[in-house]
């Protein structure tokens, strides 16, 4: 009996050793091929590159798009013979042409077949009920100039990080043109056109030189005639619905804003730290373009338009439309800020993308429930047709008008649809995580769990929250400000506010 | 430490305070309500300067330099979640509403929000009353949704009366808010007491059998257990003028009764969703059965029950008040400290038996506050039964000494 | 765990690999003494919730370092209780299927 339970236990105690033996050896395999291969890829990650990270290297644009190539983008619903937009669709353009009015001696009153301007008459004809807001905008601009400077203490170094971009934005680059776009487009070219070896390798280099030039996503398209404004040229007195004929493509390119004082939309936020990255880049795309030998027109933020850049954006592919109008994109969401080139290069064009955001929007609303100024449509799905296109119903005005409101130093802006927004997350891991999933599950299961806790776990202020603390709010914020925005950390100021909005949680 | 007979008489102090502190929450509360209808209307008016009424459910609004009224606040109300929802709708004089405003809602703050959130009220503003209106519903808050619907609509006639000269309310009859749900509460009630009789061999079976239906039927499909707010519902009569959803009542109504006549709980250990939950995990996690005799356990619920009743009853609002983690559980309503109790007791569930019914559950000190006064109650009885029967004793006493004097 | 450190991050990584080493051979030695009779899909099952485990409480932790402190919380009672009970249930499974030793 000894001798069996000896037996038995060397054998049980050999074919443990076995295991651990034969264990240990893959395991060890698999460290060194670890090891290797990590190391390899440490050595070509861009984020090594000081000064020129990620960004520059084309990384940011990370979602493999082929797999969701479309025909034509599924937000964009053609009901109808598309029109072209007029300029009096241009919210700025009725707004700047009001106040010159208004300083030109005219008193506004609710009365919309008074306004002096046929063009924007022409617009409140067809939306009457906006042109309340418009007024409203006006007095409550005027409360908003008398209240600002009051809260200076507390939004000091907010105002101080705008103002930069601000300045840089207002500077003269790219020049805005002032001649015939048949000149203007080509003011840069000093030489022959260089011929590329195929349109394919034209776009190749093209989309490079964006990111080399600090873009994050960009994408090419046919400049589509159905999205060019009618009557408006810069540089031009006066414009009919003319094309230019050099004007064959378009490069539309953009950045994020920051993240974290974006998240703090209203009074912490700006469009100008993006706006002005973009503008830049269009500049030197368009010299680029220029040295090469190619007519080349920046469009660029603020207000440097001879198109309409969202729908452009999504025929490049590079994202689709939302509940509030704007491009929305799978790696950053709806906090991208466009610029493009118009160019008479040869190329070729990027494919639509179908990531099924439609079905997102219509059960997500997250927007539509926190718009302080009630702008955004709380439809499920898309209940107005503006110029043959479906879409969901906007308020520009309404939008407008709580700009004025809001606790920016030049009440412009307020991009809380956009802070929001469950796409726009950072990209670590559980966010690239569920953005890579999302799109590819069939079932719909991934975007209700995501819904379900999107709509339950996350603590969102109240539309009215908001507002400034003159017009019914308490300056809510979906995020509270970072550190380096919040003036106590280092101004002498005596902290007379609470904060209200998402912070650590401890 | 303390003689039984002195525990015994601070118990019957605390019973009483506890009625009386009641009672006052209640009085209180009565003061507290401005019933000033005609103030809050006032401030309804848009356009108009003067506000007169008409009749109780109508007012309209004068203006200085117009003859005809400029317009008119119509008042309505609707059988909510926990009582009456108020609506007032002003309309102008040709018949558009203008404005939506709620009076007064006794539902739960976070089902009207979802409601007044959503874009109900906004769809009606500039509706014309002349043709009927369509009102959306909000999915996940329906009773709250038709409690406000109802009102609307009812404010909305008043208006419409006066204006155009017809109603479009149909005389509904007093609509039936009685629902399968409940037959089957009262059907599941008998069989938890026959269960709970019987000393038949397969008991426990039968037990778990009406403990997992429970749970799945009140508990995750329609999260209709009772809760201290449906106490407070309760003691506080706003059930008198209906309400939306009446099974959590009937089951708390009949726990009440059988306990009274039969000195029993049989709720607990057979019905209760959240209990039937605590036993699933306790079986999962092989959880230990605890003793917990402390003082603390015993008196700490019981105060914390009586405060919620009170303020329930102050505020005239019971549905507001509870502090239980059936909401999270089955519904994922409630705060943030909410959740944390409801993850910490889902949690000890695993290792301790029924955690929350040994520590906070408030349907302990009802249990034991009626069976308390049951108890004294008969002791009263049987002691002036006992009274009676002695001074019976004493008179049939003295007639048999009387008639043995006599016969002697 | 340092991901802006060239050094520390991948120094983490490789000694978190490690650990898992022992955790995997700690269980092993548990288990055997509690004669589960575990194999290789048993110790899919067990990995793939230890797996899962990790992975919640870390993303609760992103979302908590994502100044999402709400959501942070809430995924962490939500998902983590879910897991626990899973947890639980799995543990039981694991008993009832014990080989009966002759």
């Amino acid at each position: 009996m000894k001798d069996d339970a000896q037996i038995g236990d060397e054998a049980t105690n050999s074919s443990r050793r076995n295991f651990l033996k034969l264990g240990g050896i893959a395991a060890a395999t698999a460290t060194v091929g670890a090891g290797a291969g990590a190391g390899f890829v440490l050595g070509r990650d861009p984020d090594a590159n000081i000064g020129w990270g990620r960004t520059e290297a084309g990384k940011d644009m990370y979602f493999n798009r082929e797999a969701f190539e479309v025909d034509f983008p599924p937000t964009m619903e053609v009901v109808g013979q598309i029109e072209r937009p007029e300029w009096g669709d241009y919210l700025f353009n009725r707004a700047f042409s009001l106040v010159k009015s208004i300083k030109g001696g005219w008193v506004p009153s609710e009365d919309w077949t008074q306004i002096p301007d046929l063009r924007v008459r022409e617009y409140y004809a067809k939306y009457p009920k906006r042109w309340e807001e418009m007024l409203l905008s006006f007095s409550e601009k005027v409360k908003h100039d008398n209240n600002i400077e009051k809260h200076r203490d507390r939004f000091a170094l907010a105002w101080a990080y705008s103002g930069a971009y601000s300045k840089g934005l207002h500077a003269d680059f790219p020049p805005e043109p002032t001649e015939h776009p048949d000149v203007a487009d080509f003011k840069w070219v000093q030489r022959e056109p260089k011929e590329f070896k195929s349109p394919k390798h034209a776009s190749k280099l093209i989309k490079q030189m964006a990111f080399k030039f600090g873009m994050s996503m960009v994408g090419i398209t046919k400049l589509d005639s159905n999205f060019v404004f009618k009557n408006m040229m810069r540089g031009m007195p006066e414009w009919g619905d003319e094309i230019p004929k050099h004007w064959k493509n378009i490069i539309v390119f953009g950045v994020p804003m920051n993240w974290d004082p974006m998240y703090a939309a209203v009074g912490y936020s700006t469009s100008y730290d993006a706006y002005y990255r973009a503008k830049m880049a269009s500049g030197l795309m368009a010299a680029y373009l220029g040295e090469l030998g190619y007519a080349a027109r920046p469009q660029f933020p603020g207000n440097s338009y001879e198109v309409i850049m969202p729908p452009l954006a999504m025929l490049a592919g590079l994202g689709e439309s939302t509940r509030n109008g704007i491009l929305m994109t799978p790696e950053v969401g709806p906090n991208i800020r466009l610029a493009a080139v118009i160019t008479n290069l040869d190329l070729e064009h990027d494919k639509p993308i179908d990531l099924n955001m439609k079905h997102f929007c219509e059960s997500c609303k997250i927007c539509a429930d926190a718009c302080p100024s009630g702008s955004i449509s709380k439809a499920d799905k898309p209940d107005d047709v503006v110029r043959g296109v479906r879409k969901y119903a906007f308020n520009q005005d309404g939008c407008w008008r709580f700009w004025n409101q809001g606790p920016t130093p030049s009440g412009l802006g307020c991009r809380v649809c956009i802070a929001v927004c469950p796409y726009t997350r950072k990209n670590n891991w559980i966010h690239a995580l569920v953005k890579q999933a999302e799109p590819r599950d069939p079932t719909g299961v991934t975007r209700n769990a995501l819904l379900a806790m999107q709509h339950n776990f996350f603590y969102y202020p109240d539309a009215e929250s908001f507002h400034p603390e003159w017009s019914g709010g308490n300056f809510a914020s979906y995020h509270q400000p970072p550190e380096w925005m919040r003036s106590e950390e280092y101004l002498k100021v005596e902290k007379t506010w609470e904060y209200d909005g998402n912070w650590e949680g401890f | 430490m303390y003689s039984k007979k002195r525990i015994d008489f601070w118990k019957k102090v605390a019973s009483l305070v506890s009625v009386s502190l009641l009672l006052l929450a209640w009085y209180c509360g009565s003061i507290r309500i401005s019933d000033n209808q005609s103030d809050m209307v006032d401030q309804l008016l848009i356009n108009g300067e003067l506000l007169t009424q008409i009749h109780p459910r109508l007012y309209q609004g004068t203006s200085a330099n117009e003859l005809s009224p400029v317009e008119f606040i119509g008042l309505g109300s609707g059988i909510g979640y926990g009582g009456i929802t108020e609506v007032a709708v002003t309309v102008s004089s040709q018949g558009d509403i203008q404005r939506v405003a709620v009076l007064s809602s006794k539902d739960t703050s976070s089902y009207l929000d979802k409601v007044l959130q959503s874009n109900l009220m906004e769809k009606i503003l500039g509706e014309n009353i002349k043709v009927s209106l369509e009102i959306d519903g909000v999915s996940g808050a329906t009773v709250s949704t038709n409690a406000l619907t109802d009102a609307i609509k009812q404010a909305a006639d008043s208006v419409r009366v006066q204006v155009f000269g017809f109603s479009m309310l149909e005389n509904e009859e007093p609509v039936s808010h009685f629902r399968w749900l409940d037959l089957m509460a009262i059907a599941m009630f008998t069989m938890a007491i026959l269960v709970n009789k019987t000393r038949h061999r397969k008991k426990s079976m039968f037990n778990w059998a009406i403990l997992l239906s429970s749970m799945c039927v009140f508990g995750f499909y329609s999260s209709s257990l009772f809760s201290s707010s449906t106490m407070g519902i309760l003691i506080s009569g706003a059930w008198f003028s209906g309400l939306g959803n009446y099974t959590s009542l009937i089951l708390l109504s009949l726990v009440i009764l059988y306990i009274i006549v039969s000195n029993r709980n049989v709720y607990c250990t057979s019905l209760c969703p959240f209990g039937a939950t605590q036993e699933c995990l306790a079986k999962l996690g092989n959880a230990k059965t605890t003793s917990l005799t402390n003082f603390f356990f015993e008196w700490f619920p019981r105060g914390l029950l009586l405060t919620t009743l009170c303020l329930g009853l102050y505020f005239r609002n019971p549905a507001s008040f509870s502090y239980e983690p059936f909401g999270i559980m089955f519904g994922m309503i409630g705060s943030i400290y909410l959740f944390v109790l409801t993850v910490l007791a889902i949690v000890t569930s695993l290792v301790v038996k029924r955690p929350w019914c040994r520590t906070l559950c408030p349907m302990n000190p009802m249990t034991d506050f009626i069976r308390f006064n049951r108890q004294w109650f008969k002791s009263i009885l049987n002691k002036q039964r006992a009274k009676r029967e002695i001074m019976e004793a004493n008179q049939m006493a003295d007639v048999a000494v009387k008639s043995n004097e006599v016969s002697k | 765990m340092f991901p802006q450190s060239t050094l520390l991050d991948p120094l983490f990584w490789m000694v978190l690999g490690a650990i898992q080493v022992l955790v995997f051979t700690g269980a092993n030695q548990w288990a055997k003494e509690s004669q589960l009779g575990m194999n290789w899909w048993k110790w899919s099952v067990v990995g793939f919730w230890w797996l899962s485990f990790i992975l919640t409480i870390a993303g609760a932790f992103t979302l908590l370092g994502e100044n999402e402190g709400n959501a942070g919380w809430y995924v962490l009672g939500f998902v983590g209780t879910l897991l626990v009970i899973g947890g639980a249930a799995i543990l039981k499974v694991l008993v009832l299927l014990k080989p009966n030793h002759p």
